[in-house]
């Protein structure tokens, strides 16, 4: 049973913003985490705000930064849609959510929001060191996405702000990237780990920097520095990669008792899923000398 | 609190006050009485209560009948075109497709959908477009075949 609380549809972002001053209101979009939750009792809101009527927050745009992408764009349209196509690893991740029928009701700021450790559009997100743009009656507040994701079901929103937009900034021309999840079954399930890298300049001396984020082990999504100032503008080697991977394996400290997947696989997974990634983008590469 | 709406099923409007709490899987069976729409897992996992909303396949279980106000919706029922059942329909009884038939309904508004934006598309299309929707019968072989039957049929 979900519960029978106030339901209100603003019809502008003003009008939302003040609803959402209110104690006890929860944003509603997709509603694929909101409904569910809801339903097992695990949220309990005083009103649902329904914000799909807020044109403020859709679409698909460039800006001199990037892309912009409105909070709620549907996971499928921001998948299929021609500006975010350079973006490897978030069209994969993103494209890796639920099945189809969630991807057509399910937005990027939902995804975001829900402040899931495994969310799938989070890693590829992140590599490219995507804004938060944030919307509350004074005014909007720019952040970056990594900064915006506090912990396990936790994000930087405070009584009457709304995530209005992600901003991915320009990607690098020759820069590459690749997500990798490992699931229980192959439809419809959570991630138990995944892996996003990056790479730009891949092994040349001086310049490579290779970036790589991951999910599912951390208490949020993160980017693995640690490994990444390894590897900044070194020659990539097996050696020098398995140092790298030592060194972020510090910060990765998988929860125990997960249903998905213990600890100990998750960090064998870090370590294969980096690997197959980075090969990948060497393969993919071929042109270079 | 009720709220007045109204959604248009299969072509025809239906109105009605309902809770915030109802969804939109059990407006379609307790309201308008279209019970071809199943209720499987209820929690968004199994695919069964499929229907198409504004042309795209989306699962009744988790939408609330509120937010579907103004909505056009399109279950099992409607698919039939006049006296003919559509092509999927034809092909999943031909191929036995449907055994204890629970997932039926959800399959074929998932076929349905995935036809209407691509008339030609491939087997990994198939299995993506089906890919969230559980079968406890017929190890899901049949289900794409009558997909690909049926689209040999329309072309
Ligand atoms: S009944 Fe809706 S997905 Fe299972
Ligand atoms: S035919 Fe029985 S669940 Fe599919």
């Amino acid at each position: 049973m979900i519960p029978n609380v106030e339901y209100l549809k603003p019809k502008n972002l003003q009008e939302a913003l003040e609803l959402m001053e209110r104690e006890g209101s929860v944003a509603l979009a997709g509603g694929t985490d909101v409904i569910v939750n809801m339903r097992d009792e695990r949220l309990l809101p005083k009103a649902l705000i329904d914000i799909k009527g807020l044109e403020e927050l859709k679409g698909i745009k460039e800006v001199p930064e990037g892309v912009w992408i409105g909070a709620l764009e549907l996971v499928q349209d921001a998948v299929e849609n021609p500006l975010t196509k350079q973006y490897t690893a978030f069209i994969e991740g993103a494209g890796s959510i639920g099945c189809l029928e969630i991807r057509y009701r399910a937005t990027i700021g939902g995804n975001i929001c829900n402040g899931s450790p495994s969310a799938d559009s989070l890693p590829g997100l992140l590599l490219y060191d995507a804004k938060a743009v944030i919307a509350s009656k004074e005014g909007e507040r720019t952040v970056s996405l990594e900064s915006f994701l506090l912990g396990p079901g936790k994000v930087d929103l405070k009584k009457g702000e709304l995530l209005k937009a992600v901003i991915l900034p320009k990607a690098k021309e020759g820069s590459a990237s690749k997500y990798y999840r490992r699931t229980r079954v192959k439809g419809m399930d959570l991630s138990s780990v995944s892996v996003a890298v990056y790479a730009e300049n891949l092994g040349i001396e001086g310049k490579s920097d290779i970036r790589i984020a991951l999910g599912a082990v951390m208490p949020t999504v993160a980017r693995a520095r640690k490994g990444e100032a390894v590897l900044y503008g070194q020659k990539l080697t097996d050696e020098l990669l398995d140092e790298a991977i030592d060194a972020l394996m510090e910060d990765v400290n998988p929860r125990k008792g997960s249903l998905r997947a213990t600890p100990e696989y998750k960090k064998k997974m870090v370590r294969v899923l980096i690997k197959k990634a980075i090969s990948e983008i060497k393969g993919g590469v071929s042109c270079e000398a | 609190m009720k709220h007045s709406i109204k959604i248009r099923i299969n072509g025809q409007w239906y109105l009605g006050d309902v809770e915030t709490g109802m969804t939109l899987l059990q407006f379609i069976r307790d309201e308008a009485g279209l019970t071809g729409t199943k209720a499987g897992c209820e929690n968004g996992e199994c695919g069964a209560c499929t229907v198409l909303m504004d042309g795209k396949p989306v699962r009744s279980c988790i939408i609330l009948a509120v937010e579907a106000d103004g909505s056009e919706i399109l279950t099992v029922e409607g698919l039939r075109e006049g006296d003919k059942l559509h092509p999927l329909q034809q092909s999943f009884i031909e191929t036995g497709a449907a055994q204890c038939g629970f997932c039926t309904p959800g399959m074929l508004i998932a076929g349905k959908a995935l036809l209407d934006k691509n008339s030609n598309p491939s087997k990994e299309e198939i299995m993506e477009a089906l890919g969230g929707h559980l079968c406890r019968c017929t190890g899901y072989k049949s289900i794409s075949k009558s997909v690909e039957i049926a689209i040999d049929k329309i072309k």
